[in-house]
């Protein structure tokens, strides 16, 4: 029974041994947790792209801050899924922890508004001072990243939200015609027409909630006009106006076209759809263009563009923007960085490969594809709308509440629950 | 004791079963395999075609010529974490089937007044929704040091391993005899030791369950892994699975390779610990 | 420590037996101190990381965060947050859709794992490679294998091509159905005290029935493997008995198989349910909420609420209902398991 002892101790101590080995263990490697990203010259960077052209672009905005900062380790913290929620999740957690990324990727108006409120963000201001960025980047996305004079958040493109996308031989087998001058309600006939040669007329992912809203997002803007949507968004109008009622019967009207499989379909799947012929009209965020050129579909030729019915003029800003922790363990690296990705040629390599507009005026656009250029005509000429789905106009309360809304009202049809789900929503 | 007899499965004899010919379960097995395999089939089918043939639309089709960069692009992405997940698994995999083991037979085999209700409330933590408890496991991480390392990941693992490991081993062990703990009591051995010469040799089958539960389960943590440490170089592997998909855009050929790769460790782990499902255990213990 | 070198010469008695001299504290104390001693740290995690994290979401659900800025000032009245989240359509379908879920999963996946179970052990030949199939897909990420059913179950692309191919035309709607079988919520509203608050369906949404399925294919090697483990104990001379006493293949297992495997059965339930009540990964990448909410689940409304809508609150108080709603579950199972014990 000599071994009594040892074993006693051992088995009663199994976990608290590993409690203060693991303790020591940490102790090693660095102080203060988050990993190696406490050595002094090293820049976390936080965003939810991590595949394909998405990644290449990241890659080129941090190039760019290499080429300016030589022997800086950028420490590429990218989490991917879920839209973004993953991503949210981890960012929310280390904010909530007090262990920021340095910067990290946002939207302007309410998202960058969360930061901003709680204090988290450092003030962009020198940066935009020094660089001259209040004069090449449009006023209204300048006030969508302040707050009381001061400026948060550095953008690197904009994408197009409104934009309606078919397939062309389809809509010529239908003998249907859409250009920008298309209504809305013309381009109900056309779904209608193409229904009647057994084309299913509307694409759509509905697996995930936001495609959807995009949907009725653009139907809303094309009824209610940019200074509706102003007032609808900044409250002077009350989500029951007879206007949102007449873009929920529309959307009511729309929803029998849709492709029988939406709700097992992500976005880009009913995108590829779009390009392969087995659906013709979709309603979605200028990314699409990517994914419809990716499998070798011809802009032109395949598939065609305009914006969304109702909304020609209009240019709904999903804005892509990144912002330096106020508490950043690296700050004067994260102040370079949002310098150097707000560059010229940062943010032409940035859009050639994110499929979306530069923000600054004065970057020439000649060398991108034909669909950017036209939609960096727009971005610079048209009313520039903030996105509801993408949580720029709209609080992320409202946000999840028209998702949830716009899902119920799928099945339900309901227009006078639609509304009053979404008045509640607004009202808090 | 018995440990002799126990290293050597007692051979199996088939009784023969009057009703069933050895074909009908033979032939049932082989259809359940088949049907089985059908998901399967579909994620090597995408894993090995280019990038626009791997979706929904061809998913029946078998691929026109091979791909292999889709596992390429898998490999490349995945095989820097999997020593993490490697380092993160094996040690809280072990360490928290040990603790079940022994809360679990503590549990079976010697209860005391109170130990039922501690039982149920260690077991009702299993049903702690994990979304919820991430900002406070951060903040108590980061006030104890080890948040954003390795070990604070697989701390966190054990603790939230612990009612199911030990709810396991008590199952297991309250089906063991009592008489073989208390003629072990009789022959003078100690708790610890009737726990270590007695117990351990007979719960191998526990310790398969056990471990394939908590192997798999942490191998395939996501959520933790991602929030416990950012640092993308010391990330578990399903953290750049993950990855492999993006926001806007996914190529499915490389992330159903990756998840194939990804299970490889895993599906290693069921055939090595399966050699462990024998039968007359228990049998030969007692008599 | 002196406790420890008392001599070992003379055997401890039996648990039964009532020692000598000492006085009964210090007697329970030399019986028990090993497995207190065993059990404490494990307490004391778990009291730190479940209950004391509860305690903390319970705290949130009664407090007006919302936003990034921790306010944990209390609503007025305490359960505005629970009030609130019950009325809405989409919470009512998620506690609809994971009761839903859990009985059809739980039994689904027990009867495949123990039919498996039962084929693999008594299989000829070829018992490895059998459990390494069956067990594979527990091998495989959630995130992933959702996808892939979600492939098979698109109408248009998935396995309804396959039953065309046997001659089934129109096939399944699958997870893109949103109707709701066997609706009770109108006979429940002039029964149920305040029934008519309830806003969704009651019944069995049709798009769950792939989520089960897959589910059950992820986790029945699972299932299977437990089962394998106890009948790996099963005394062989039972077995032997039941033939020689010419018993068929129905009644050895029906008296002696089954019951040996029943709390094997328990565990497994518990476990499965576990993951049921929690479940996330694989109804949100194979289904997300579904159509009208139909495949949503508590797991999926939490992460949104919190993550998404930054309704700190919300998302706790969801929180602290599935944990309630699992301790409803489990605690009848505890009790019944503590009665059985004292009769034993």
């Amino acid at each position: 029974m000599r071994h009594r002892i040892p074993t006693y101790l051992t088995a009663a101590t199994v976990t608290t041994a590993l409690l203060t080995l693991s303790a020591c263990g940490g102790g090693s490697s660095s102080a203060g947790g988050g990993s190696g990203a406490t050595a002094a010259n090293q820049l976390e960077v936080f965003s939810w792209w991590t595949s394909g052209s998405e990644d290449a672009a990241l890659k080129e905005l941090i190039a760019g801050f290499k080429k300016g900062n030589p022997g800086v380790e950028v420490v590429n913290g990218a989490v991917a899924g879920g839209g973004g929620g993953n991503a949210q999740a981890v960012l929310q957690t280390r904010l909530q922890g007090s262990n920021p990324p340095d910067t990290w990727q946002t939207h302007p108006g309410a998202a960058i508004g969360e930061y901003i409120n709680s204090d988290l963000l450092a003030d962009l201001s020198s940066v935009y001072e020094k660089d001259g960025l209040s004069s090449a980047i449009p006023r209204d996305l300048v006030t969508s990243v302040s707050k009381d004079g001061k400026i948060y958040g550095v953008s690197t493109g904009a994408h197009r939200g409104n934009v309606l996308w078919f397939n062309k031989k389809l809509t010529a087998e239908a003998g249907v015609e859409l250009s920008a001058s298309t209504t809305p309600d013309q381009l109900v006939d056309a779904l209608g027409k193409l229904k009647a040669k057994g084309i299913t007329p509307l694409c759509l992912g509905g697996k995930d909630a936001f495609a959807t809203a995009e949907l009725f997002e653009n139907i809303l803007l094309g009824v209610v006009g940019p200074s509706g949507w102003d007032s609808l968004t900044s409250g002077e109008t009350a989500w029951t106006d007879a206007e949102v009622k007449q873009a929920a019967e529309l959307f009511a009207k729309m929803l029998p076209y849709a492709d029988p499989d939406a709700s097992a379909l992500t976005w880009d799947q009913a995108t590829k759809r779009l390009a392969a012929g087995d659906c013709a009209v979709e309603s979605m965020g200028d990314w699409a263009y990517g994914e419809l050129v990716k499998d070798g579909a011809k802009d032109g030729t395949d598939f065609g563009y305009i914006p969304q019915p109702g909304t020609n003029g209009s240019f709904v800003t999903v804005v892509d923007t990144f912002v330096v922790a106020e508490n950043a363990k690296h700050k004067d690296l994260a102040l370079k960085w949002a310098s150097a990705i707000s560059s010229p040629d940062v943010q032409l390599a940035f859009s050639k490969h994110k499929g979306s507009t530069p923000i600054r005026g004065d970057v020439p656009t000649d060398s991108l594809p034909a669909y950017q250029q036209q939609a960096a005509t727009s971005f610079r000429g048209d009313d520039l709308v903030q996105s509801i789905v993408h949580g720029e106009a709209m609080s992320p309360q409202f946000q999840q509440s028209f998702y949830d809304a716009v899902t119920q009202f799928v099945q339900s049809k309901d227009v006078d629950a639609f509304v009053k789900a979404l008045d509640a929503a607004a009202k808090g | 004791m018995s440990t002799a007899r126990i290293t050597l499965p007692s051979r199996r004899r088939r009784i023969r079963y009057p009703g069933t010919g050895p074909l009908a379960g033979t032939v049932a097995l082989v259809l359940l395999a088949a049907l089985f395999l059908i998901p399967v089939y579909v994620m090597v089918m995408a894993a090995l075609k280019p990038p626009a043939q791997a979706d929904a639309v061809h998913m029946w089709e078998l691929p026109k010529s091979l791909d292999f960069s889709g596992v390429e692009q898998a490999w490349n992405a995945l095989s820097p974490n999997v020593r993490n997940s490697l380092l993160m698994v094996l040690p809280a995999t072990v360490v928290s089937s040990l603790v079940g083991a022994l809360n679990g037979y503590v549990l079976a085999k010697l209860p005391f007044r109170g130990s039922k209700v501690l039982f149920a409330a260690m077991l009702l933590g299993m049903f702690i929704p994990y979304q919820v408890i991430l900002v406070p496991l951060v903040r108590f991480l980061q006030s104890v040091g080890m948040y954003g390392t390795l070990q604070g990941l697989i701390l966190v693992h054990i603790i939230y391993g612990i009612p199911i490991t030990t709810l396991i081993f008590r199952n297991y062990f309250n089906q063991l005899p009592h008489e073989i703990v208390e003629a072990a009591r009789v022959d003078g051995c100690s708790n610890a030791a009737i726990f270590l010469r007695v117990m351990l040799p007979l719960s191998l089958p526990g310790f398969v369950v056990c471990g394939i539960f908590q192997f798999t389960n942490i191998w395939n943590d996501f959520l933790f892994g991602i929030t416990v440490v950012p640092d993308p170089t010391q990330q578990p592997v399903t953290v750049a699975l993950n990855n492999l998909s993006g926001n806007f855009s996914v190529q499915w050929n490389s992330v159903m390779a990756g998840a194939l790769l990804a299970a490889v460790p895993t599906a290693l782990v069921y055939i090595l610990l399966g050699r462990f499902f024998v039968r007359g255990l228990t049998a030969g213990s007692v008599k | 420590m002196p406790v420890l070198t008392r001599p070992a010469a003379p055997a401890p008695h039996t648990t039964k037996e009532p020692p000598a001299k000492p006085s009964p504290r210090a007697a329970w104390w030399r019986r028990h101190r090993f497995g207190i001693a065993i059990l404490t740290p494990s307490l004391i995690m778990v009291g730190i990381f479940v209950y004391g994290f509860i305690g903390y979401s319970v705290r949130v659900s009664v407090s007006k965060w919302q936003g990034l800025n921790p306010d944990l000032s209390p609503r007025d009245p305490l359960y505005q947050t629970y009030d609130d989240m019950f009325h809405t359509p989409r919470f009512q379908a998620d506690l609809r859709n994971v009761t839903v879920f859990t009985f059809l999963f739980l039994t689904l996946a027990v009867v495949v794992g123990l039919v498996l179970a039962l084929l693999v052990h008594n299989a000829l030949a070829g018992r490895t490679f059998f459990r390494g199939v069956f067990l594979f897909p527990y091998a495989l990420s959630f995130i992933v294998t959702g996808v892939v059913w979600r492939w098979i179950f698109t109408p248009s692309t998935g396995a309804n091509l396959i039953l065309q191919g046997l001659g089934v035309e129109h096939g399944p709607k699958w997870i893109t159905d949103p109707a709701v079988a066997g609706d009770v919520s109108g006979a429940l509203e002039p029964v149920l005290p305040g029934g008519h608050f309830i806003q969704v369906e009651l019944g069995i949404p049709l798009a769950l029935i792939p989520v089960v399925i897959a589910a059950s294919w992820q986790l029945g090697g699972f299932v299977m493997a437990n089962f394998l483990a106890a009948l790996s104990a099963l005394p062989e001379e039972l077995r032997e008995a039941a033939a020689l006493d010419g018993a068929g293949t129905v009644r050895y297992h029906w008296h002696i198989v089954l019951p040996w495997l029943r709390p094997v059965v328990v565990v497994v339930l518990i476990i499965l349910g576990h993951i049921s009540l929690k479940s996330f990964d694989l109804v949100y990448a194979m289904v997300g909420q579904g159509p009208g909410f139909a495949t949503d689940v508590p797991g999926i409304f939490v992460f949104e609420q919190t993550f998404r809508a930054l309704r700190y609150n919300t998302g706790a108080a969801a929180s602290v209902v599935m944990f309630l709603l699992s301790a409803a579950v489990i605690v009848p199972y505890l009790y019944r398991s503590v009665i059985r014990e004292k009769t034993r």
